[in-house]
């Protein structure tokens, strides 16, 4: 039987609302300045792929991403992180 | 300007040494040539403090502050023998990037961000120290202005506004920066910290963090000898 392949978490780290992000301001700025009138607020926050063995079920899979995310990707004072779960092939 | 009559037993020193730190020679400097105490240096992958009372979280760029300032220092072997100094009372001070590795590791509240300019901010200035019941701060007198350097590029303070609140209430703001006359206003913030927060301490008193550096500021060559009363201070809470 074919081994199945890797998985491939994608975990997104955004600040939570309430946290000032000048990054993100001065983004906004040179978007507004380029004449994207449209935008009207940019945050900017963090993208991991981490790739995890293929033999792990999807729900420990899953366990190990919400462990490591919010054990050191995220400061969970500030950050809060989503992720999505896909075979990497 | 503070002296201090060290006569009591030598009070030993560590300070901690990550792949990074810039600072640690200069707070060696500091103990063992200015203040004449015994002091070592300890390398991340230590276990152990050898015994040491002060343990000294050094300013730099730990692990090249990469993911986050602090954020892989806090998980070094070194880290957690200091966790376990602070939680059996001694005393512990944090240093800019130091403070930025305490507040990751959870030993104090909050976290340094980037700077509200997005500069990185290399300049002498004042902070006022509003506790005197801290092991660092035993010798000033309540209001005390200090003058002493800042460089950092993520310094703006920042938690919860009932972390800070608490923070306040509790009498854990240790330092906050101020102008030449004391007063703490929003053009002498350098960085955007919350209530203009330059330095706290944890509930027990005993683990403080800052980010000006006193230790460059604790002979009178550099401008300013004010920061030495610090390391004065934790001497003279251990002697006497």
């Amino acid at each position: 039987m074919k081994r199945a392949g890797a998985w491939l978490a994608r975990v997104s780290v955004g600040l939570k609302p309430d946290i000032l992000d000048p990054q993100g301001k001065v983004v906004r700025g040179a978007l507004g300045e380029l004449g994207f009138s449209a935008v009207q607020e940019v945050r900017v926050g963090k993208h991991f792929w981490v790739r995890l063995r293929g033999s792990l079920s999807r729900p420990a899979a899953e366990r190990e991403v919400r462990r490591m995310a919010a054990r050191v990707l995220i400061n969970p004072v500030i950050e809060t992180f989503t992720f999505t779960l896909s075979r990497a092939g | 300007m503070t002296s201090v009559e060290v006569t009591g037993r030598p009070v030993k020193f560590a300070v901690t040494v990550f792949p990074g730190s810039n600072c640690d020679h200069d707070a060696e400097h500091v103990i063992g040539t200015v203040l004449g105490q015994p002091v070592r240096s300890l390398w991340h992958s230590e276990r152990t403090l050898h015994g040491a009372d002060v343990v000294i979280v050094p300013g730099g760029f730990a692990h090249g502050d990469y993911l986050r300032t602090g954020a892989i220092a806090r998980f070094s072997p070194v880290m957690k023998a200091v966790q376990a100094h602070a939680k059996a009372g001694k005393p512990v001070i944090g240093i800019c990037n130091g403070f930025q590795i305490l507040c990751e590791v959870g030993l104090l509240p909050g976290v340094l961000m980037r700077n509200l300019s997005l500069k990185f901010i290399c300049e002498f200035l004042h902070v006022r120290v509003e506790r005197t019941d801290t092991p660092f701060t035993s010798l000033c007198h309540p209001g005390q202005l200090i003058r002493m350097p800042i460089a950092h590029g993520e310094g703006r303070y920042t938690a919860h506004a009932s972390t800070v609140a608490g923070l306040e209430r509790r009498g854990q703001v240790v330092f906050r920066y101020c102008d030449a006359r004391g007063e703490a206003t929003p053009e002498s913030n350098p960085n955007g910290s919350m209530n203009s927060i330059a330095g706290i301490c944890n509930e027990a008193r005993n683990v403080v963090g800052l980010m000006p550096h006193p230790e460059r500021a604790s002979e009178e060559f550099l401008t300013s000898a004010d920061g030495r009363v610090m390391f004065e201070s934790v001497v003279a809470s251990l002697t006497r």
